[in-house]
């Protein structure tokens, strides 16, 4: 018998194991980023450093399409589905266990676990069948809808930690309802709000498969693109594009971690 | 400043008129002590009413009773405390009074009107709350000038009183520091501030020192006392310390399980406790059958430990039983002595300094004279 506690770092073989699936993770990624600045065509060869994949990127007028499609739908999905996921959260604050509000809160989240592929073919269906046809509309909808709980997570977890206690203090102090949302609330969740707003719009960007069912011609976004691209061989073109989109990626998360540090030490 | 001190040392004298008493005549013959008569200049106004407030949290089976029938007064420049264990009820009472909570029985009087139903923004009244509940995006002077934004004082007026209560507080050299770097005995002394500042006609304090350790505690004791009589506004603490209760009220208000069980000062509640319960919460008391000394079965008494000697020879003219010592602890400047007498009752003694010649599984005599006894009620 030991008397040692146990230990999850003490696992034999774990430290190996850690490094092989960083490999794999990171691997991939790694080379993308690296062939993105080689010189020649070659996918495995390097020729030296290069920007001209990336000139080729700016002067390639679909690419621009579609990147411009991608930040309209990301940005418009982003402020719905913020501005629905404040809402919910600000309404299902009190919501008890077993309650109306824990069935709502459950569809809220509900885009997390249905399977992706089911959405996408079920809005399709969806829209088709009451012949919607909007545009990037159509998308715009579609977005917003698995971006509620991107969005709505953040903004909840703050408003638990914040507790109730601010803004009955507010309330003491001769405040109304609308002053304490404004002079309390609001300004305690931005930090939270930004930060849910900022992965609305990263999970936005990078999604595949809604977009590639219910894009039409000419509403192409960046993803549904490169997949196109990539039938025709993989060019390092795709690979300078990959890394703008993971780069900007990389920096939404980034900044929308931030903001939830700032709310962190606030509290 | 100084006519306050005398006033709230009067009114510490004051019989508990406000509260329907069936016992009160016989308490006053038993023991009246060097109480002085209540005259109606002593007294102050009537302030805050509670006039048979009670609150009940849910619907049919699973519905709890936080509140029970409450009635008292309270003065205009008191000190009033609620006290009692936890869950009796305490903070419900006070979220009442502030308005977070409206009582589903009875009224809540502000000077005669009933405020019982209207929301914490209309109320004079201000809370520190139990976890301080600053906002933390707003620096000290921002959070303190809070309350009288919403009230609309001029900015020039706004800044002198946050000076003012800034340095009523002693924390002048705060005022453009953030709440979320300070300790928590600063930002204590920042809440209090806070709600000081509008002038309230009631301040509302939730366990004011119960975060802070024992000697920040006692320090804040006395600066909270100091802050009553320099501001010579009312205040309300909810505690369950009693030890704090009666070194700080005017008057207080013990509670259990919902209902208010006594109110008086705290040589009222200490010396005169009306119930078991009440004799058992506020120090340290012994509760005896009164069959076991000769009184009247049914009965019980309290003898504060302190007032029993132990092994001294039983007088005539002192009550004694006997019992066997279970414990002797050491406590530093006492000893406490535990037994058990006849039908097993326990019985404790509290004795100056060390004991000697006593054992455990000794017999020895618990004496105590008959004017420290005290006949409970129920
Ligand atoms: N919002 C509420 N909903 C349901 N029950 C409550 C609520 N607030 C308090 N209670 C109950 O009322 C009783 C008294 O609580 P409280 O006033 O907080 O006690 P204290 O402050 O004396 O510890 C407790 O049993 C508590 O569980
Ligand atoms: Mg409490």
């Amino acid at each position: 018998m030991s008397s040692k506690p146990f230990d999850w770092k003490a696992t034999p073989g774990l430290s190996t194991l850690s490094w092989v699936v960083y490999l794999f993770l990171y691997a991939p990624l790694l080379v993308i980023i690296i062939y993105s600045f080689n010189a020649g065509r070659q996918a495995t060869l390097w020729e030296g450093f290069s920007l001209d994949w990336y000139a080729k990127v700016f002067h390639n007028r679909d690419i621009g399409i579609a990147l411009s499609n991608s930040l309209i739908v990301a940005v418009a999905a982003m402020i719905l589905s913020t501005m629905l996921a404040v809402t919910a959260a600000l309404g299902l604050r009190h919501a008890r266990a077993g309650g109306g509000g824990q069935i709502t809160l459950g569809l809220i989240l509900m885009p997390l676990v249905v399977p992706e592929i089911v959405v996408a073919v079920a809005t399709l269906v969806f829209f088709s069948g009451i012949g919607l046809k909007l545009g990037l509309g159509n998308l715009i909808i579609a977005h917003t809808v698995f971006c509620v709980p991107f969005a709505y997570l953040p903004i909840q977890a703050r408003l638990t930690d914040m507790g109730s206690a601010v803004e009955d203090a507010a309330r003491d102090l001769y405040s109304n309802e609308w002053q304490v949302f404004r002079r309390v609330t609001l300004p305690l969740l931005l930090p939270a709000i930004l930060s849910g707003a900022m992965l609305a719009f990263a999970s936005s960007l990078d999604d595949f498969l809604i977009s590639m069912l219910l894009a039409d011609a000419g509403q192409t976004t960046l993803p549904v693109y490169i997949y196109g691209m990539l039938r025709l061989g993989v060019s390092p073109e795709i690979n300078a594009v990959s890394t703008l989109l993971l780069a900007s990626s990389v920096v939404i998360v980034l900044v929308a971690l931030r903001m939830q540090g700032m709310t962190k030490r606030k509290s | 400043m100084h006519a306050h001190t005398n006033k709230s040392a009067s009114y510490r004298g004051h019989l508990t008129v406000n509260v329907a008493s069936p016992d009160q005549t016989r308490q006053d013959q038993t023991r009246t002590g060097s109480q002085p008569a209540a005259g109606p200049q002593a007294r102050d106004a009537v302030l805050l009413g509670i006039d048979h407030v009670g609150k009940r949290f849910g619907f049919g089976e699973g519905q709890i009773t936080a509140l029970d029938d409450a009635r008292f007064e309270i003065s205009d420049n008191e000190f009033f405390t609620l006290l009692g264990p936890s869950g009796c009820g305490k903070t419900t009472l006070l979220r009442i009074i502030a308005g977070f909570e409206h009582p589903t029985e009875g009224r809540v009087l502000l000077d005669g009107r009933d405020i019982g139903h209207e929301p914490p923004f209309k109320r004079p009244v201000n809370t520190m709350f139990q976890s301080y509940a600053l906002f933390p995006h707003l620096n000290v002077r921002k959070n303190i000038a809070y309350g009288l934004e919403m009230l609309r004082w001029k900015p020039a007026d706004i800044k002198r009183r946050v000076d003012e209560v800034l340095e009523l507080v002693q924390m002048p050299a705060f005022a453009d520091r953030r709440t979320t770097q300070m300790s928590g005995g600063q930002q204590q002394r920042i809440a209090l501030a806070r709600a000081l500042a509008p002038r309230p006609r009631v301040l509302l304090l939730d366990e004011p020192l119960s975060a802070l350790d024992l000697k920040l505690r006692k320090a804040m004791q006395s600066e909270l006392k100091r802050l009553q009589r320099e501001t010579s506004l009312t205040f309300v603490m909810v505690t369950h310390d009693q030890e704090e209760a009666l070194a700080l009220s005017d008057r207080i208000a013990v509670m259990n399980k919902g209902k208010v069980l006594q109110v008086g000062t705290p040589e009222e509640i200490y010396a005169r406790p009306k119930t078991c319960f009440v004799a058992d919460f506020i120090g340290e008391a012994n509760l005896i059958p009164a069959g076991l000394v000769g009184l009247a079965d049914g009965h019980t008494i309290s003898i504060r430990t302190e007032h029993i000697s132990v092994r001294s020879r039983p007088a005539t003219t002192r009550r004694s039983v006997e019992a066997i010592v279970t414990a002797l602890t050491f406590l530093g400047a006492d000893t406490l002595i535990e037994a058990r007498c006849a039908g097993d009752v326990p019985i404790k003694a509290r004795v100056r300094g060390a004991v000697s010649g006593l054992a455990v599984g000794d017999r020895a005599d618990f004496a105590w004279d008959h004017s420290s006894e005290w006949l409970l009620s129920e």
